[in-house]
């Protein structure tokens, strides 16, 4: 479908590609890169039925084996698990361990015997995964970066994936659409152009892709000063997603009773891309980061607020 | 007004809420989405024989005599359960209209066999226009001796593709007004000259194109007067909305309960996520705006049902409850996160029907506007 590369995320090399360069050994320079390179596709493994937000406290379980691992446990939302060779995994390697130390970056090959993926699909009609792992063994060497550096690893990856979500063409080119089609379009006889409520709406949401491409140009501005974007970063990010909802439910008003048809319909207008944003944005406020808990870090290491107490100091079974 | 059901309207609605629940669950919803013709015949005949087809038709129609406060309930629990199928457009639209309008021939004809689930009716109003107003109705019909002749397209007709009538207003006179020289026929779907194309919509409800083409229909089959539809058509429709409203809080209370079970059973950081206070603020925000759905609209419906004027009062309820429940849906799926997120869940069918009752018969920018001018300006 039309969003999910760019949306979902996962079904690339670029993530990993550069954690690589900067985590892993030169072995695994020489034999990562070349197929990444080469297009090797990662499905991305971090989420399980019990670790969302709270990515923490994923359980799948790697545990050693003379060389190599053995997989055993669930993961849950690898979106392109199906068609991807690799799994980009987050599994835990040391149990004993506080639960942000004991989790390493693992290589699993999808294709290994015992690893099973089963379909989901999304309201928006996209496919994800579960992927399930019974006792599959995975080499050692395909572990970056020392083991129990998983957390932080997986925090650098997931703020480039952030950033990156603010530069998601869509809100740019929907608003763009919707204003073609208020110039186009008559309703009781005046073009909607003309109508005040919705030129008024229409410039509102110009000015608010306005202001995300500029959250976006100073998010690359402080990645190239090598400045700390861990509050900056999820600016693009809660923007972006929130404003997509505003586009598409707001765009579904002013497209009026046409806007509730479907990608294939007759009478369907702009593609039907604004009812396929109506379903496919709502992933964006919880998916990549929780806008909620996103906004928390905003605040506290943006303009260094205490932290929620509770959650500086973990209630600990 | 009551801010409460009496004790009738409580065991009817609790009768349909453990009655949906067992003949219209979420899986039978989703697969009617998918069908074509999007109503389960069984469920039909046994909402039927529960009285509930004719509930607000009377006694002599084959009806159960209820009023608005009655159907109101009734249509809650609807919502709650995501039924689908023609009943706003059978059993209101069309029901509602002829029982106001219709020759007494044609209500003890017609009503009897709506409230005993055998007839199925829609009204085509809408066209290509997309609007509510008069000026939009273009679809013409011309007198030919003892018949009409309708010619044109009406768009975003509910459930043509199931009906055995359609009520179609049509315009048999150029007037000052555009108000003026509407008319509504009685138009059996199978005349020659009718073309049903089923569109693919966001909450699966079955909208359809239909084609008028020289369709041929008695004088016999006007219901109301000649050139004269318009008024008692908003009036229908007034009626209508504050049922569609119903639907809708229903819907939309049953979208924050899910929310409000959800935040107390997922475990995020050792807690129940419904532990963290950005969640508290979601959650109340949501009962406050559902709560302003239900005494909108049973204000309205009070009014409605003691004869007084509520123009007002259905504005304001249809403004707030189509907007509210769209909002609360979406907190719905933030709150679900993931899991909300898949066609295993529940949520995504109220945040579909909440956009669409939010849409039809007019949005909340519509409404406003329709407040507004009520308020003199
Ligand atoms: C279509 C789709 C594709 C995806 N693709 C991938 C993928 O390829 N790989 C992958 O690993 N994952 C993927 N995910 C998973 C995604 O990253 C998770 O959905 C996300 O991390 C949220 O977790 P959760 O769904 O378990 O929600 P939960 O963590 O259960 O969150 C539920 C709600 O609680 C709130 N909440 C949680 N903690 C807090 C807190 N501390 N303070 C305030 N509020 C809080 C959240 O904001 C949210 O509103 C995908 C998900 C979807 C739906």
């Amino acid at each position: 479908m039309l969003w999910a590369p760019g949306l979902l995320g996962g079904l690339t090399g670029g993530v990993q590609g550069p954690i690589i360069m900067q985590h892993g050994t030169p072995e695994q320079k020489k034999e990562w890169l070349p197929k990444i390179a080469a297009g090797a596709q990662f499905a991305l493994g971090y989420t399980e039925p019990n670790a969302g937000t709270d990515l923490a406290s994923l359980q799948i379980r790697a545990a050693k084996d003379g060389n190599d691992y053995i997989l055993n446990g669930q993961k849950m939302f690898s979106t392109g698990a199906h068609n991807a060779r690799y799994h980009w995994l987050a599994a835990r390697t040391n149990p004993e361990m506080p639960k942000h130390k004991g989790v390493s970056m693992i290589i699993a090959d999808l294709t290994a015997p015992g690893v099973t993926v089963t379909k989901l699909t999304t309201i928006a009609g996209d496919r994800t995964n579960e992927v399930f792992y019974d006792n599959v063994r995975v080499p050692q060497t395909n572990r970056i970066g020392p083991e129990g550096e998983g957390w932080n690893i997986t925090r650098s990856a997931l703020a480039a994936e952030r950033g990156d979500l603010g530069t998601f063409p869509w809100p740019k080119i929907l608003v763009d659409e919707l204003i073609q089609y208020a110039k186009e379009t008559k309703r009781n006889g005046k073009p909607l152009s003309e109508d005040p409520q919705i030129r008024q709406t229409l410039a509102q949401l110009s000015m608010d892709v306005s202001v995300l491409r500029l959250f976006g140009r100073r998010l690359n501005y402080m990645i190239e000063k090598n400045q700390d974007i861990s509050w900056s970063a999820p600016f693009s990010k809660i923007f972006e997603s929130e404003l997509s909802q505003r586009i598409a439910n707001q765009g579904m008003n002013i497209m009026g009773l046409y806007g509730q048809l479907e990608q294939g319909s007759k009478y369907a207008k702009l593609k039907g891309h604004i009812e396929l944003a109506y379903l496919t944005m709502v992933v964006r406020s919880f998916g990549g980061g929780s806008n909620l808990r996103l906004r928390s870090d905003i605040a506290t290491r943006g303009m260094g607020l205490p932290r929620e107490p509770q959650l500086a100091m973990p209630v600990k079974k | 007004m009551d801010f409460d059901y009496n004790d009738e309207q409580k065991m009817l609605k609790q009768g349909a809420r453990e009655f949906f629940e067992k003949e219209c669950p979420k899986s039978l919803v989703k697969q009617m989405m998918e069908d074509e013709k999007g109503n389960p015949p069984e469920l039909w005949k046994k909402m039927s024989q529960l009285g509930w087809l004719g509930l607000i038709y009377p006694e002599k129609y084959g009806g159960g005599d209820g009023n608005m406060i009655d159907l109101i309930a009734l249509e809650e629990e609807m919502g709650r359960a995501c039924l689908p199928g023609p009943f706003l457009s059978t059993v209101l639209l069309s029901g509602l209209f002829i029982l106001h309008n219709g020759s007494e021939e044609q209500k003890k004809e017609i009503l009897p066999k709506i409230a005993g689930g055998q007839l199925i009716l829609t009204l085509a109003l809408t066209e290509q226009s997309d609007s509510y107003e008069a000026s939009a109705v273009s679809v013409e019909a011309k007198a030919e001796k003892d018949d009409y002749i309708i010619d044109g397209t009406k768009l975003f007709v509910p459930d043509a593709q199931i009906a055995d009538y359609i009520i179609c207003i049509a315009r048999t006179k150029k007037g000052d007004k555009p108000e003026d020289g509407l008319t509504a026929f009685l138009v059996d779907r199978k005349t020659p000259g009718i073309t049903i194309t089923l569109l693919k919509t966001l909450a699966g409800d079955k909208l359809c194109e239909v084609v008028f083409n020289k369709v041929k229909v008695s004088k016999k089959n006007i219901i109301g007067k000649l050139d004269q539809a318009w008024g008692p058509l908003q009036q229908t429709l007034q009626q209508v909305k504050i049922a569609q409203c119903a639907e809708m809080v229903g819907g939309a209370q049953r979208a924050l309960e899910l929310a409000a079970d959800h935040a107390k059973k997922r475990i995020q950081f050792d807690r129940p996520i419904g532990s963290f206070p950005v969640i508290h603020h979601l959650i109340a925000n949501a009962m406050m705006d559902v709560d302003a759905c239900k005494f909108l609209t049973y204000e309205a419906a009070w009014k409605f049902s003691e004869g007084m004027p509520c123009a007002k009062e259905i504005a304001m309820a249809k403004a707030w409850t189509g907007e509210a429940y769209q909002r609360t849906a979406a907190m719905g799926h933030q709150v679900l996160g993931g899991i909300g997120y898949t066609l295993d869940g529940e949520m995504h069918l109220y945040f579909r029907r909440a956009k669409s009752g939010e849409l039809t018969l007019g949005d909340g920018k519509f409404h406003r506007e329709a407040l507004a001018k009520e308020l003199g300006m």
